[in-house]
């Protein structure tokens, strides 16, 4: 027991929607670790066949990669409260985006074309649902650097703190689905 | 804004306040423990008087009571949706995402969770959830009947059973929203809790529900996601042909599939990863509201706080990597069985260290036996038994004998079931004031609960015996056993009872009807206890707090202090004026 009155500590630093992000990708790595876990126990069965991954899926790689460099310029633009090229920067990294899922289509399509669906061996299976479920999180990211275009270059003058917020969420989900990416192709490619 | 700018709707349907969240979500947890219980009121009166005719059960359920008599395809899809209600449902939305939305906030001194909007959200997916779960039972062939775990094949393959075509299908899609709805929950529970807390409020100074709504939301949000994958996988397998969990040659309804190299263990492995976090996100909630109930009825500070604290986190670090004690007898390698045999071990220990706290917190106390108390005692006592049947199953060689025989069904009744249930009436019965403004009847209350008790203890220590004798659960009857002829007597018991324990909670809803409009009228802090919620107006505004924020000077336990005059300090009382422990 002490008889001293105690400081009032200051209230915590860390925004509520920063962390829900980290919460958030937590629990997308946890959807991932499971697939990853169920592809190491799949593959060691007789029937796993590997497919032949399309040539596509490297090129796919490199626009995603090249993608996060485009939302890290428009951060650097915001910093230095450009916020005009902050919007260009942005909208060119959602062009990317799209012409990353766009690949990603067409190498489902050269599967098809060659006769590889989604039942045809375990591979391909897991390879579908790794691209499928990839790309329905890469759809929500697409959105939300939508909307941080529209908070950053709207009719208004932006409400710097809010714009700055939502760019570095969008940036941290951007920059992880990039790296989930590389992971999943590692598995897919390598296991 | 001040709510009454905002209409009926927004103020009361589609709210964003998370006191009318956690209320709704109680009230549809009620409405499904409600289907619930009926469903298990109809697999006690087949497993009492198999085979007999109910002509009044078929005008509701013309295809599984057929000529007024249950068909074992309806028992199973019955036993398989009173585990699904009860455990998603219910438990989870009661306990949970009710009272976690309903306290968390008051109890940190925040306005509103960290996301209102986000959170409102959960709720009506939740509650569409439901719908979709309830409306399973209407669809063509009737409800999933793979028991709550959807092992395949019976889950994987529609011609299965009638229950595995339409039914099972609505059951994933029903808890792919639920999945949902929970994992945004729990994520909304944790930025409350680390970026929502009043000044002052430091995390050694939160109170122990608080604890547990972070640690059990922790633990969700990891664990939930597994399930999610091993969701889509069992729907490719169901409807594109793929074999993540389907062996070569199995031969449904007289035809061999076509599916090859799967394994339905992988679906095992993938379920209880989820399966056991999942008993402590329900049980972690149990064990710190009592933390809060017993020291305003014993008016000494709880035993043991920092220990308590550290105990949480560590159960929910092991609780990580136990799963396999669910799936010793699925031929898994000695040498796994060990490892999991050994780590169940260990998390017995600071379960056990908890409940030792909780003993200790009643030591040398003035104990009061209001009805949240007694609620409270009973889940120690719960708490207790169902952990010493747990000590045996957690033994692969003991295992062995009972698995899914009726001792795990008695076991996990009184520990996901009976602990959770308890908790969940200990924190009606505790905060019904603050939420309606009325106190409830304490009489009735006080019937409600020895009513529960006894009952409880008649159905569900009962089926540890029925179990050590062999019998298996999920039976449709054991009419045709002649070594189980000997437990006809103890399972007449266990239904008879489970009639009575239906029955007495026609007292709790009289009870919290009745209160609702008539009970007396609550003071701000009728229990007096030490916690932010009771220094606010019963029922509290919108927004919570005036215009500052409490300032929180103390932690949350400061009971019968030397220097106080009360024999409880609040949270609030400035440490100038009674000095503060911490």
């Amino acid at each position: 027991m002490t008889t001293v009155a105690r400081p009032v500590p200051p209230r915590p630093a860390i925004h509520p929607s920063q962390m829900g992000m980290w919460v958030f990708l937590a629990t997308i790595s946890m959807l991932f670790a499971a697939f990853t876990s169920a592809y190491i126990i799949r593959r060691v069965a007789a029937d796993w066949v590997p497919i032949a991954l399309p040539r596509i899926l490297w090129l796919n790689t490199a626009i995603l990669l090249g993608s996060s460099i485009f939302v890290e310029l428009a951060r650097k633009a915001v910093g230095g409260d450009e916020w005009s090229s902050a919007k260009r920067w942005l909208r060119t990294a959602t062009l990317i985006g799209l012409a990353f899922l766009g690949g990603q289509m067409m190498a489902w399509r050269i599967l098809v074309a060659a006769g590889v669906f989604v039942p045809t061996s375990p591979h391909s299976s897991f390879f579908y649902i790794f691209t499928g479920v990839h790309g329905l999180h890469l759809l929500g990211g697409l959105l939300l650097l939508l909307w941080t275009t529209r908070r950053i270059g709207g009719p208004r003058p932006p409400v710097k703190v809010d714009a700055r917020r939502w760019l570095d969420l969008a940036a941290t989900y951007w920059h992880f689905l990039g790296g989930l990416w590389v992971f999943l192709l590692l598995v897919l490619w390598a296991l | 804004m001040s709510d009454k700018d905002l209409g009926f709707v927004r103020r009361y349907i589609f709210s964003t306040d998370h006191k009318i969240i956690g209320i709704q979500y109680m009230l549809t947890g009620f409405l499904m423990a409600a289907v619930g219980g009926l469903i298990a009121m109809l697999i006690r009166l087949n497993i009492a008087w198999p085979g007999k005719q109910w002509a009044f059960l078929e005008a509701i359920f013309p295809q599984g009571m057929a000529g007024g008599i249950m068909s074992p395809e309806f028992y199973i899809a019955l036993v398989t949706m009173h585990g699904t209600i009860m455990v998603f449902f219910f438990i989870s939305y009661v306990l949970v995402s009710g009272f976690g939305n309903y306290l968390v906030p008051l109890q940190i001194g925040a306005r509103d969770m960290a996301f209102p909007f986000l959170n409102m959200l959960s709720f009506w997916i939740a509650a569409a959830s439901a719908l979709v779960m309830l409306l399973s039972f209407f669809a063509p062939g009737g409800a999933a009947a793979a028991g709550w775990t959807a092992y395949p094949p019976l889950s994987a393959i529609a011609s299965a059973v009638p229950g595995s075509g339409m039914g099972q299908t609505l059951w994933l899609l029903a808890m792919a929203l639920f999945i949902v709805s929970f994992t945004m929950g729990g994520l909304n529970i944790i930025a409350t809790v680390f970026s929502g807390r009043a000044p002052g409020m430091t995390m050694r100074r939160m109170p122990l529900t608080v604890w547990s709504y972070l640690v059990a939301s922790v633990i969700g949000v990891l664990a939930f996601p597994p399930l999610t994958a091993a969701a889509i996988m069992l729907l490719f397998d169901r409807h594109f042909g793929t074999s993540f969990f389907l062996p070569e040659g199995l031969v449904v309804a007289g035809e061999l599939l076509n599916h090859q190299g799967g394994t339905p263990l992988l679906w095992q492995h993938l379920f209880w990863f989820l399966g056991h976090p999942e008993v402590y996100v329900l049980i972690l909630p149990a064990l710190g509201i009592v933390f809060d109930v017993i020291p305003a009825f014993t008016r000494k500070p709880v035993f043991g706080y920092r220990i308590t604290v550290y105990c949480y986190l560590a159960v929910a670090a092991l609780s990580m990597i136990v799963w396999g004690h669910h799936m010793f007898v699925s031929g898994m390698s000695p040498y796994s069985g060990e490892y999991f045999s050994v780590m169940t071990m260990v998390i017995t220990i600071p379960s056990a260290i908890i409940g030792v706290n909780m003993l200790g917190s009643l030591w040398g106390g003035a104990i009061r036996l209001k009805t949240p108390m007694l609620f409270a005692l009973g889940l120690i006592a719960f708490f207790g038994t169902g952990g010493f049947g747990g000590i045996f199953l957690g033994n692969a060689t003991a295992d062995v004998q009972l698995h899914d025989t009726y001792f795990v069904v008695g076991h996990f009744h009184f520990m996901i079931g009976g602990v959770t249930l308890l908790a969940t009436f200990a924190s009606v019965y505790f905060w019904f004031p603050k939420m309606f403004g009325r106190m409830m009847n304490d009489k009735l209350g006080k019937l409600h609960f020895w009513l529960t008790l006894v009952s409880f203890y008649c159905i569900f220590l009962t089926q540890h015996f029925i179990g050590l004798a062999g019998t298996p659960r999920r039976y449709y009857a054991f009419t045709d056993y002649e070594f189980l002829e000997g437990i006809r007597g103890p399972q007449m018991l266990v239904s008879v009872a489970a009639f009575v324990m239906g029955a007495s909670q026609l007292i709790f809803m009289a009870n919290f009807c009745w209160s609702l409009w008539k009970g007396k009228k609550a003071p701000i802090n009728p229990w007096h206890a030490t916690t932010l919620e009771w220094t606010l107006p019963s029922p509290p505004p919108h927004g919570n707090w005036g215009a500052e924020l409490p300032t929180v000077e103390r932690w949350a336990y400061e009971y019968s202090a030397a220097e106080a005059q009360d024999d409880f300090t609040s949270q609030v009382v400035p440490a100038s004026q009674i000095p503060a422990t911490f």
